[in-house]
């Protein structure tokens, strides 16, 4: 109570223990999501290859980014979709207060439906993974048969480890990519904290180099005034004598002139 | 595609509607159109084009058209044509394609006979002919020969041709005997088939003697 006091209060000390929790919160979020990318390149490489079976290996989107590798990337994106749905659904999460409010009549249908498409997704890259070993086996067949080598005699069991590896991973990282709804949930809420606290931080560094810059610039001025004087002094001194020298000639000239003009008229 | 690719791919995701509608409507493909030449004592280099084609074949990308034909006393024909395919998008039918184009191909090889003449230019008309109509991005005449063109007195090939947006490479130039004594025979003829080439608007012209060499080649 004495918290919620402070907080209402908003005294700096909580505030500052506010802010630190959602650091805290962010930064684990952030570290469980780049694991979760680590996650979705492996599922990628996994099924990229395979998938060009179906759309064709040529196509491509930008001069670099083949159709194939784009697909393969809308599967991965539609799977963590779907595992944001499951975990919304079964309220572990609360992204969207829409499905929150739901009734449970509707709610519970929605949850099977992604739940079923979750799985038939992780079944369908297995499938793609079990593909990819294979296409992988016949191009080296292929290499093999065009390099005029024997092939290498490989223990049957031992060649089949990797594949059931690649099959189990097709179908165990789509679930573990729906995992990521819960740090995803964190790293919203509390980037706003963070992202919030980034903007002060920033506006006060600003703040200060701009205060900083005023005051160089500032005293930079004063600086090159004094310097300005120190060289200007030289030629003002110049520019008094000369002046001088110029004023003493000039009056000298003129009384002569007024001596001539009386001995004319006298 | 390696993680670099996968970020940059990520920011696409966003753009899907937009890539909808302005895919790269170029052509990525590469196609290449391989001169054997069988006159005379060059015959007996055919063996050397069977490895040619088969590390071709393993370079070559779903989607690109590859060709293989024999020069001959007249090469200015279809039927000369040993071997030709534009290999499927879908991988697993671009293998079962390149498997079949090397067995056309060794087929060839052995009974591969030697003719009396030798009508490059006649060839590389045929071949720029096809790799016009493939619409390939990339396009490559790789001449297997020893760049001596002899023609009958019939034949007519002193006319511009051309190559234009083509490379031209020749592969495993032997030296002949005529060039042991005089090598600037050897370095003349180049010269001349690389002036004529450029003339005729070819993107590039090249001699590639060692087979290695070739790996550069295809990847640039």
């Amino acid at each position: 109570m004495a918290k919620y006091e402070q907080i209402m209060k908003k005294s700096e000390k909580v505030e500052h223990q506010l802010t630190v929790s959602a650091l805290t919160q962010f930064a684990i979020a952030t570290l469980v999501i780049a694991i979760a990318a680590g996650g979705a390149l492996i599922n990628y490489k996994l099924i990229a290859l395979p998938i060009s079976e179906m759309v064709g290996a040529g196509d491509y989107l930008t001069a670099t980014l083949r159709t194939s590798d784009v697909a393969a990337l809308v599967i991965i994106f539609f799977e963590a979709t779907m595992g944001l749905f499951l975990f919304e659904t079964l309220r572990i999460t609360h992204l969207f207060p829409r499905i929150q409010n739901l009734p449970d009549s509707l709610r519970r249908p929605m949850m099977w439906i992604a739940f079923v498409l979750l799985t038939s997704l992780a079944g369908i890259e297995a499938a793609l993974a079990l593909m990819r070993d294979m296409m992988i086996a016949d191009k080296a067949a292929l290499l093999q048969s065009l390099a005029a080598t024997q092939p290498h005699a490989t223990d049957s069991v031992l060649g089949r480890i990797p594949t059931v590896g690649q099959m189990l991973l097709g179908f165990i990282l789509p679930f573990g990519l729906a995992f990521v709804a819960i740090p995803l949930e964190s790293f919203i809420t509390s980037a706003r904290t963070v992202g919030g606290a980034a903007l002060v931080l920033l506006a006060r560094g600003l703040a200060f180099a701009l205060r900083l810059a005023g005051n160089l610039v500032r005293n930079l001025t004063s600086v090159l005034i004094t310097l300005y004087d120190v060289v200007i002094v030289v030629p003002l001194l110049i520019e008094r004598v000369v002046k001088g020298s110029k004023g003493k000639s000039s009056s000298s000239h003129a009384v002569g002139g007024e001596d001539l003009a009386v001995r004319e008229r006298s | 595609m390696n993680k670099r690719s996968f970020l940059v791919s990520l920011p696409a995701i966003g753009l899907a509607p937009w890539f909808a509608g302005c895919t790269d409507q170029r052509s990525h493909a590469q196609a290449v159109y391989m001169l054997v030449d069988t006159s005379g004592t060059y015959a007996q280099e055919v063996d050397k084009a069977q490895l040619i084609v088969n590390y071709l074949l393993g370079s070559l990308n779903p989607g690109d058209s590859f060709a293989v034909a024999r020069v001959r006393s007249r090469s200015f024909s279809e039927k000369d044509i040993i071997a030709k395919a534009t290999f499927d998008n879908r991988p697993s039918q671009a293998n079962v394609q390149k498997r079949a184009f090397r067995e056309q191909v060794e087929a060839f090889t052995r009974s591969a006979r030697g003719s009396a003449y030798t009508d490059i230019t006649g060839g590389l008309i045929q071949g720029a002919m096809f790799l016009n109509e493939t619409g390939a991005g990339k396009k490559t005449i790789l001449i297997f020969s020893d760049m001596q063109e002899e023609l009958d007195k019939a034949t007519v090939r002193d006319f511009p041709i051309d190559l234009k947006s083509i490379r031209v490479v020749a592969v495993n130039v032997v030296k002949l005997k005529t060039d042991n004594i005089d090598p600037r025979r050897y370095t003349s003829r180049l010269d001349e088939w690389q002036k004529r080439v450029e003339a005729a608007g070819a993107s590039e012209w090249r001699v590639i003697n060692d087979i290695e060499h070739l790996d550069r080649l295809l990847k640039s």
